[in-house]
């Protein structure tokens, strides 16, 4: 039985070490580890975001790593950065599933000294730093803008949307704000339900299609519905032709680019999850190393804005050099 | 009634339970001479807090995997619990005290519709308790409209996030009931006869036992723990969400697996369910510590749970040869 523990323990030991990566924080000449929580791990909106992260840590020699669920267990997500605060990371950006779930992990972080602060999905009654990410106003704003630009006057815009989200209210009321301030006699027609679901937005936004045949514009407000929007176009024979109905989508994900190449989409609205990473770290890095004086807002801490860093959002159309960088999706 | 397990079995289980104290072991202080930074007090508790919800409703999960049954539905109640209790509270206004004890009763009525419908209908309770963990994913979703309920008092938070002598209360609330369900598992007569259920459900009920009673008791003790781990993890993260522990239904049985216990039934402990909890916290910690690109993570606990299951099924066998050989031999003798 000794024989087999101490076989055991050696050939375990053996494994940890043989795998082991370089051990980044024992690393004198480093210049800090920097933790990023996310939720959805994987998807290529936070792969994005994680590849600015890395890449801008590379920049002053900093190491970082990616920790978080692969689904939306918002908690998954406070125990990582607890996880990350044990190991003693030197700062933490972290993408709120949830924002109250949130709320104590990245007290307890900031408490210990841990600079931490949100990007893309805000915890705004947490004590982060700062938030870093779309505000969602603007980037409705553009995309009114954007439709205004094409249709003036005419525009006759269908929505699709999640009542009852903050982040969506804010987008719709920037969009109409914005596309009525160029162009008056623009109008919003009607506003649909897709529950953040592909088929529930064909169907509703078919209906909606049939019920208002003068919509010449949908406004997809969030990542979801914009193949269930195109698809309702073809169901009504809306799809091409003098009749087409434009499909403004918000999202950067693969189809719905190559969908504006071969003219399916007519835009989309793209945030910059990159920029979030790099605004991210720089951010951070700020933050955990003091200059002579320190932040006023978080003592002990180094310099960071107190308001929110808005990374902006590109409606991106045919043509685009843009599409093109994000058809290729980063190493990370 | 229940004769002790023969001396071989035993040393073959402890075998079981060396072998993967001493992964545990290794694998921590093997990171923790290469990266430092896990024997530390903050990352222990770190590494407790991780599992002990699943860890709470895995408990549970023992017990019916041991009565050859499976409860897919913990997930859900663990998340319905969250979300009951904080409405009652913070939107009915009921008192922590009135809260608590109705959240547990629902749950452990739904534990009890679960039970009735697997003897009910005779349907494998894989799909009974797949049908719950849906209908309440959906009734979660639905009563929350997709946002979270917080704004808790602070003695209520203090049942996720206080401590006692340093330990918080979770983990205590964990080994308590670790404690409790071992001690009557080895030892009541009416826990042991989930082995004999598990074993041969037929058998089982030819020697008397209430087959029926004792399943929807077991499905109730497994609910009213997912709800006890549920009003525990609201406190904890300070506010209910619909997406709280979503697959820790899957987390619970891998821990159960991987402590040893026979997943068709009739085998298995409360002590091998609690070093398989251990593993999975010490695995996922050693993939922070360390960096690794946790993609792996599900890898290596999908294989140990792979390895587990097999280690497990061949013990089955071998125990179900000896019993065919025993019979021969004595059927020979008779001639």
């Amino acid at each position: 039985m000794m024989q087999f523990t101490t076989k055991a323990v050696a050939l375990a030991a053996l494994a940890v070490t043989a795998f082991a990566p370089a051990p980044s924080m024992a690393d004198e000449e480093s210049a800090g580890h920097y933790g990023m929580v996310v939720f959805l791990r994987g998807s290529e909106f936070f792969n994005w975001s994680y590849a600015g992260f890395q890449d801008a840590a590379a920049t002053v020699g900093a190491t970082t790593e990616l920790q978080g669920p692969a689904d939306w267990d918002a908690s998954a997500e406070a125990r990582a950065v607890d996880q990350l605060v044990a190991k003693g990371v030197d700062g933490i950006a972290v993408t709120a599933g949830d924002a109250e779930t949130l709320v104590s992990s990245i007290n307890a972080a900031m408490a210990a000294g841990v600079p931490t602060l949100t990007f893309d999905s805000d915890s705004p009654n947490s004590n982060r730093l700062l938030f870093v990410g779309t505000n969602n106003y603007n980037a409705g704003c553009a995309a009114g803008r954007a439709v205004a630009e094409m249709h003036g006057d005419n525009a006759r815009v269908g929505v699709s949307l999640i009542p009852g989200l903050d982040s969506i209210n804010a987008r719709l009321a920037g969009f109409t704000e914005c596309m009525q301030e160029m162009a008056p006699g623009a109008q919003i027609v009607a506003e649909v339900n897709d529950e953040g679901d592909l088929q529930r937005a064909e169907t509703v936004n078919t209906a909606m299609l049939q019920a208002n045949p003068e919509i010449n514009v949908i406004f997809c407000s969030h990542g979801n519905p914009a193949t269930g929007a195109l698809a309702a176009t073809r169901n009504v024979g809306r799809f091409d032709g003098p009749n087409k109905v434009d499909v403004m989508a918000w999202s950067i994900d693969v189809p719905i680019l190559q969908g504006i190449e071969f003219d399916e989409y007519t835009a989309t609205v793209a945030q910059n999850p990159y920029m979030m990473g790099v605004m991210s770290f720089f951010m951070l890095y700020s933050a955990a190393n003091p200059t002579q004086f320190d932040s006023l807002s978080n003592p002990g801490f180094g310099h960071v804005p107190t308001a929110d860093v808005d990374t902006g959002v590109a409606i991106l159309r045919k043509g685009d050099p843009a599409i093109q960088a994000f058809l290729s999706p980063p190493q990370i | 009634m229940f004769k002790r397990p023969n001396s071989k079995n035993v040393s073959v289980s402890t075998i079981q339970y060396l072998g993967l104290s001493t992964i545990i072991l290794a694998i921590l202080f093997g990171c923790q001479i290469v990266f430092g930074n896990v024997l530390t007090e903050a990352n222990m508790r770190v590494m407790a807090m991780n599992m002990v919800f699943e860890g709470i409703m895995a408990l549970g999960m023992t017990y019916v995997i041991i009565m050859g049954g499976i409860d897919l539905s913990v997930a859900s109640v663990f998340a319905f619990a969250e979300i009951l209790v904080a409405k009652l509270m913070v939107q009915a206004g009921l008192p922590m005290g009135l809260a608590i004890p109705v959240t547990l009763l629902v749950c452990a009525t739904i534990g009890a519709a679960n039970g009735a419908m697997v003897v009910a209908f005779r349907v494998h309770p894989l799909i009974i308790t797949l049908g719950m963990l849906l209908t309440l994913r959906g009734v979660n979703l639905a009563i929350t409209d997709g946002r979270s309920v917080s704004g808790f008092s602070d003695s209520f938070i203090w049942l996720g996030q206080g401590r006692i002598f340093g330990v918080p209360f979770p983990i205590l609330f964990f080994v308590a009931a670790a404690v409790v369900l071992g001690v009557l598992l080895a030892h009541q007569r009416y826990f042991r006869q989930l082995y004999f259920i598990g074993g041969s459900e037929r058998a089982a009920r030819f020697s008397g036992v209430n087959v029926e009673r004792v399943k929807i008791s077991t499905y109730v003790l497994s609910s009213f723990l997912a709800g006890c781990a549920g009003i525990m993890a609201a406190a904890a993260f300070g506010a209910a969400h619909w997406g709280h522990g979503n697959l820790a239904e899957l987390r619970a049985i891998a821990a159960v697996a991987i402590g040893g216990a026979d997943i068709m039934g009739g085998s298995g402990t409360i002590f091998g369910t609690v070093l398989g909890v251990i593993f999975l916290a010490v695995v996922h910690n050693a993939f922070v510590v360390s960096a690794v690109n946790p993609f792996w993570y599900d890898v290596v606990n999908g294989v140990m749970l792979l390895l587990a299951v097999l280690v497990s099924r061949l013990i089955a066998q071998s125990n179900t040869k000896k019993l065919l050989s025993i019979k021969q031999s004595k059927l020979e003798s008779s001639f």
